[in-house]
């Protein structure tokens, strides 16, 4: 048992500073992108005619990444006044039932954005000419990493405190 | 049961119990297709075309800004050269508090990263020039609106896009009310910090003071790419945004050499990506919940419930002002941003009140509801950082946030103080 849980440890640590990785690395190719979309186009007065839509698509995947990363780090805003008003035990049943319906939720976003991926995969992007099948591949991808995440949160809840705020000393 | 009850009852039971609010949203959404018999894939389609746009790009780009100047250590020249400023005065670091909050905003859209980056230099500087820790945690705190306020802005650009206001005008709308969210808040520091007895810091030589400032120079310019590129007309707000981050990175990369942190620059990275995630989820989740909405056509009802109250156009701007500070005590900013928002925007344009005035105190308002009790992101924030107890804060809190709402009262009855700029600069 424990062997299982200690392997299951480490599986989501790597999942989780993978999916981080992806976040940041995407934001920064997005940056760049842009970056150079802008001087592309005053710079050089050459402007770049698939940027845009580039930069949507890569801010889709953004999105549904960034989330799965701020799942983990419970950074989605909800109200806590009624968890925190329950004694220890309700809370933590509550928190349960509010990861199931998390968990739900999530599944239609992946089942139904892998089928609109499926579905849409002969049209193609007005101006990249790729199939709408790479942009809704969004949909299954983020969500199914934000279950990991949520499955993750349950196994080793405490393994991100503090990561992101530092505080003074 | 009508689907439409089923839905805001899902909505309303689920936000109680502490469900994500984008979560509520889908949730809600999902259930109502199902009991209408409607097919599930409305959910992904009505959600991505709610945050496929290149205006919204704008987001992670302007909370990327503010916490690249962080990194590259430019904030911190930016805070020496307030405190040689302002720090001379009675209550000193308190001014450069504000000060330094106030040029920040200028770099950076949220007030979150705000208080998150700059908030625990502030906070270090003030106790080690006098002031106890929860007053100076709660100054911080209420310093941070002005990041959301002054542009670049976060909340402004979305306002902008959902109602489809011209971004630029409703930037440049947030510029003075800002700087008068800064006037307020001094005149508060004079009033308050007098029995505190914080101490002033000496006057620095002409030399000196050339140093500080030339130090702070690479900072300052920051706000003249972002607002002088809009205002000239030279750059979109996202070509703005994208000119900032990429400004950010070559301060980054120029001040700290062969040195770069490149574990710093990742996690800021991880970090401004995940709230960008945060933000961009909840705007697609609304989009989907607002479509079902306005098929339900709820905006019109809405509309209608506040013109049989009355058709006078102040009184209906100080219900809607004292509806929305009473939202923001419980509630984040974001849903009312993409529910309440577009669904008041057309009656208040039908009443005469202009676009941007009405976006940029909506804006205002929802920002205060960040420092507001119980339910404040910046107080919670806030609290992380320093470490001291939200209790405490909130203690020394009251003054500030009663002159944010003078400052509100303001903005609302003298519309002249919101768009004197826009219309100066031609974006209305």
């Amino acid at each position: 048992m424990s062997r299982i849980h200690e392997v299951c440890i480490r599986a989501d640590l790597a999942v989780s500073r993978l999916t981080a990785f992806l976040t940041g690395a995407v934001l920064l190719a997005m940056s760049v992108l842009v970056v150079t979309l802008v001087i592309a186009r005053y710079g050089f007065n050459a402007p770049i005619f698939w940027g845009e839509e580039m930069a949507r698509l890569m801010m889709f995947y953004l999105v549904l990444i960034g989330s799965a990363v701020a799942l983990r780090r419970n950074q989605h805003p909800r109200l806590t006044m009624l968890l925190q008003a329950l004694p220890q035990r309700t809370a933590r049943g509550l928190e349960f039932v509010i990861d199931a319906v998390v968990l739900g939720t999530l599944c239609v976003l992946f089942f139904q954005g892998l089928d609109l991926a499926l579905e849409e995969a002969i049209m193609k992007t007005p101006s990249l000419r790729v199939s709408y099948f790479w942009v809704y591949l969004g949909y299954p991808l983020g969500a199914g990493l934000a279950l990991l995440q949520l499955v993750g949160r349950n196994i080793n809840p405490h393994a991100f405190d503090g990561d992101d705020i530092e505080a003074i000393e | 049961m009508s689907a439409l009850t089923l839905l805001l009852a899902v909505f309303a039971f689920g936000m109680i119990i502490g469900l994500p609010l984008s979560f509520a949203m889908l949730t809600s959404t999902v259930l109502y297709f199902l009991y209408e018999g409607q097919p599930l894939y409305l959910v992904v389609q009505q959600f991505y075309i709610g945050i496929d746009s290149f205006t919204l790009l704008a987001i992670p780009f302007f909370m990327l800004a503010g916490d690249l100047m962080v990194v590259s250590g430019t904030a911190e020249k930016m805070l020496t050269f307030s405190n040689a400023v302002v720090g001379r005065f009675r209550g000193g670091v308190g001014y450069v508090t504000v000060v330094s909050s106030m040029l920040f905003g200028g770099c950076s859209g949220s007030a979150i990263s705000e208080i998150a980056g700059l908030g625990r230099m502030q906070v270090r500087m003030m106790e080690k020039g006098g002031f106890p820790r929860a007053f100076g945690t709660a100054l911080a705190v209420s310093s941070s609106i002005k990041g959301a306020i002054i542009p670049p802005s976060i909340p402004m650009v979305l306002v902008g896009a959902i109602t489809g206001t011209s971004i630029g005008g409703m930037l440049i709308g947030g510029a003075v009310p800002g700087v008068l969210v800064a006037i307020a808040m001094s005149v508060v520091v004079f009033l308050t910090s007098r029995g505190m007895a914080p101490q002033r810091e000496g006057r620095l030589g002409l030399r000196e003071m050339a140093r500080v400032t030339l130090g702070s120079l690479p900072f300052l310019a920051m706000p003249f790419i972002i607002l002088g590129g809009i205002l000239s007309g030279v750059f979109t707000p996202t070509e703005a945004s994208a000119a900032a981050v990429g400004y950010g990175f070559l301060l980054v990369l120029v001040r700290q050499g062969r040195n770069v942190k490149w574990g710093e620059l990742g996690r800021v990275l991880a970090r401004s990506g995940a709230l960008a995630g945060v933000v961009l989820l909840l705007s697609g989740s609304s989009a989907v919940f607002s479509w079902v909405l306005a098929t339900e056509r709820v905006p019109d009802m809405v509309a209608g419930l506040l013109f049989s109250v009355t058709d006078n156009r102040y009184v209906i701007l100080l219900i809607i002002n004292i509806f929305l500070l009473l939202w923001g005590m419980v509630m984040d900013m974001l849903p009312a941003i993409f529910i309440i928002v577009p669904m008041l925007m057309p009656a208040m344009v039908k009443l005469g009140v202009d676009p941007i005035h009405f976006g940029v105190v909506v804006v205002f308002n929802l920002v205060i509801g960040l420092i507001t009790p119980p339910y404040g992101a910046a107080l919670f924030t806030g609290s992380i950082v320093t470490g001291v107890p939200l209790e405490k804060i909130v203690r020394a809190m009251w003054p500030f946030m009663a002159a944010a709402i003078a400052v509100l009262l303001l903005i609302t009855y003298v519309p002249e103080t919101v768009l004197f700029l826009p219309r100066l600069f031609g974006l209305d």
